[in-house]
């Protein structure tokens, strides 16, 4: 008899136990579970999404849970696509700049015009910033972050080559003569680039230079191709005239051994880049944070410079829109993107927390005047996919002397010209 | 009898099943995928052979079929002769051979992506090794993985230097399997080293060589790791392969009814050269 007691008592501990379990099933997964992508992140981005905004928004949110995957840009599209194959995409995700067009294209991105219309915060951000997120006159994303691009310099190499650090070159001949003086040589070597490019994104080199000279790879309607125009090949050819001719930096570039940027180990004395380029000198080498200046772009025909804004979008797959634009728009919050972009060190594309981050870090103000003045973002053509890789190719084989930058311009402007026809562009 | 066909079937049905669901239901999948213009988050539209002809247009994907060749032509002989060379020379009975054993095999059990990422840094014009001691004694010293010429010719090397261990073990058990009388009789009738391995090791190593030779060429037709971490296809095109360009179209441009069409090509082909591959080795 006592056994069989002792069995029962099991078997209702057994009962109460999985009812319990049932009910905390039931209460978990009434919980909406919204699932974000984040590219951009380093340890404290992770830090700060994971102890403080994400707990702070499900305090706010019961009813809503995050889970926040962190990735990284090479993996990103790969990624997409098998969560789309296998049925189960993210909710929200953060796309770069340039593949509005493809986004769009591919369905990726729904318009947010509906939800914007009604948002005070919207006025806060920079009209360039909204621009870079809008494709066919409708908004598809919320900017998150400028990567905004200028001209970074060592002001100790300036004074060592007798330069006035305070001046640095304002124009394309300043910029190859200054950048002549700057390069250092052993043994037939460059030691020190004069200006070093960043070698993995030809593209975006050969952008900066094309929008100086007033060019651009087709006009803003897309409905025509003007990459093979005069003002490019002009700029190609003074791209590739800075390894060929100039001699400032060896072509294929030189590896940064580390984290330390090129700048900031003293490989290259001047380079085309982003605030990152302070961010990890000042972790790595704090002594020569200071040494570090930040110019405004040079021009040609005008002063510009890349503005690519990281955004964050809603998958139109995802069943839980209403929840990912709460979300989105607490992530954007003043004092949110603040502490996000601070972990970047990238600007933030909203105007009061630009004028804040100016306040922080007085020595990124011309970054802030890239945006608002001289910025550009490229056109979003929606088969970016497919020409950036060979858009890369074309530009490095003028670079490498394999073909003229106006045969290789060319020919790949009738491949996009191609490409376009295909979209129903042309 | 009839009982124990049942049961054999019910046997190997969970298998089958198993490579149904995930192999060949794929593969069926693939290829009427290949006839469409499929991509993520668009309606599905049939293009009919549109995919297959516009490959034949598409001067990167061309280009990648040449590089690939150049790879199987290369790393296939040189490979095989590098690990048939390794296996005679470990194949003694000397003190301290299971050393060189383990340090010619070390490199297999290396992932792919630290072994490229170790190559790139030995390979790296300015801080690299290789550079170093090159001019240290006086030679050019190129800029390997940088360098149109010399990027194939660097992947070749790394390759041959991660995979040449394994084909060796390979070789070794083959050799280790000849019977000894051979070489005796061999002996008695006054055969030199060279000899013997030419009318002994060698044809009684056929059937090795043939697996060898298959293996290696269906792998140097599917080398995809080296490229995605050391080169990215480039400079100027010169190392992309056929599974790195299905890749980019694939995940990079969303173009995966086109990578399909471009992974039936593949196929097709290393079908072709396995089958040639059986022809020429053919016991007569």
């Amino acid at each position: 008899m006592l056994k069989s007691r002792r069995w029962r008592m099991v078997g209702l501990g057994l009962v109460v136990l999985m009812t319990t379990g049932l009910y905390a099933g039931i209460a978990y997964s009434s919980k909406v579970k919204l699932e974000v992508w984040l590219n951009d992140n380093v340890a404290a981005t992770r830090d700060f999404l994971n102890k403080q905004m994400i707990p702070a928004f499900e305090k706010e949110n019961p009813n809503i849970s995050i889970k926040m995957v962190y990735i990284n840009w090479e993996r990103f599209y790969e990624k997409l696509t098998t969560s789309y194959a296998a049925g189960a995409p993210p909710d929200v995700i953060e796309p770069g700049g340039e593949d509005l067009g493809m986004m769009v294209k591919h369905g990726l991105a729904r318009p947010l015009d509906d939800l914007l219309a009604d948002w005070p915060a919207k006025d806060d951000f920079y009209d360039s910033a909204w621009e870079t997120a809008t494709y066919k006159g409708r908004i598809y994303r919320v900017p998150l972050l400028a990567d905004v691009r200028s001209l970074i310099y060592r002001k100790d190499f300036f004074q060592e080559a007798g330069l006035d650090p305070n001046d640095p070159p304002d124009t394309w001949e300043e910029l190859a003569d200054y950048a002549v003086k700057l390069t250092k040589r052993e043994g037939g070597k460059i030691k020190r680039a004069g200006y070093h490019d960043w070698t993995y994104f030809q593209w975006q080199e050969f952008f900066y230079f094309m929008w100086q000279n007033g060019g651009e790879i087709t006009n803003k309607e897309m409905t025509k191709v003007t990459l093979d125009s005069p003002e490019c090949v002009e700029a190609l050819q003074f791209l590739s005239d800075l390894s060929s001719k100039y001699k400032v930096m060896p072509l294929g570039g030189i590896t940064a051994p580390g984290a330390l940027p090129l700048v900031g180990a003293g490989i290259a004395a001047m380079q085309r880049s982003n605030a990152t380029v302070l961010a990890e000198t000042r972790r790595y080498a704090p002594k020569v944070y200071d040494k570090l200046g930040v110019a405004l772009p040079t021009k040609k025909k005008l002063r510009r410079a890349g503005v690519y804004v990281n955004a964050l979008v809603i998958v139109p797959l995802s069943v839980h829109q209403k929840e990912a634009w709460e979300f989105i728009k607490f992530w954007v919050k003043p004092a949110n993107m603040l502490a996000f972009d601070e972990t970047l060190f990238q600007f933030p594309p909203r105007k009061s927390v630009a004028k804040l981050f100016v306040e922080k870090y007085p020595e990124l103000d011309n970054f802030r005047r890239v945006l608002l003045e001289y910025g550009v973002a490229p056109v979003p053509v929606p088969s970016w996919g497919e020409m950036y890789m060979p858009f890369t190719r074309a530009v490095e084989a003028a670079r490498y002397g394999k073909k003229t930058p106006e045969q290789a311009l060319r020919e790949y402007a009738d491949e996009l010209r191609k490409l376009l026809k295909e979209e129903g562009l042309l | 009898m009839r009982s124990q066909t049942k049961w054999g079937y019910l046997f190997i049905l969970p298998m089958s099943a198993l490579l149904v669901i995930f192999l060949l239901g794929p593969i069926i999948a693939a290829f009427f995928m290949s006839f469409t213009n499929y991509s993520i988050g668009i309606p599905v539209k049939w293009v009919g052979l549109h995919n297959y002809q516009k490959f034949l247009q598409d001067r990167t994907f061309l280009t990648s079929i040449f590089n690939t060749t150049y790879f199987c032509f290369t790393i296939v002989p040189l490979g095989t002769a590098l690990s048939l060379a390794l296996a005679l020379l470990i194949n003694q009975k000397i003190k301290g051979i299971t050393f060189f054993r383990t340090i010619f095999f070390t490199p297999v059990i290396m992932s792919l992506v630290v072994c490229g990422l170790l190559w790139m840094w030995i390979y790296d014009p300015y801080y690299g090794l290789l550079n170093n001691l090159l001019e240290k004694v006086g030679f050019p010293a190129p800029k390997w993985l940088k360098d149109p010429q010399w990027a194939k010719p660097s992947i070749v090397l790394m390759t041959l230097w991660r995979s040449a261990g394994w084909e060796m073990l390979i070789f070794l058990a083959g050799l280790q399997s000849i019977p000894r009388v051979y070489y005796e009789a061999a002996e008695v009738d006054g055969a030199n080293k060279f000899h013997c391995f030419w009318h002994i090791t060698f044809p009684q190593l056929r059937p090795v060589t043939l697996f060898i030779v298959v293996m290696y060429c269906i792998w140097a037709f599917q080398i995809f790791t080296e490229i995605y971490v050391m080169t990215q296809g480039g400079p100027l095109n010169s190392t992309t392969t056929m599974v790195h360009q299905i890749y980019t179209h694939a995940f990079r441009s969303l173009q995966l009814g086109y990578a399909t069409a471009m992974s039936f090509v593949l196929a097709l082909i290393i079908f072709g050269l396995t089958a040639l591959n059986l022809m020429v080795f053919r016991e007569k």
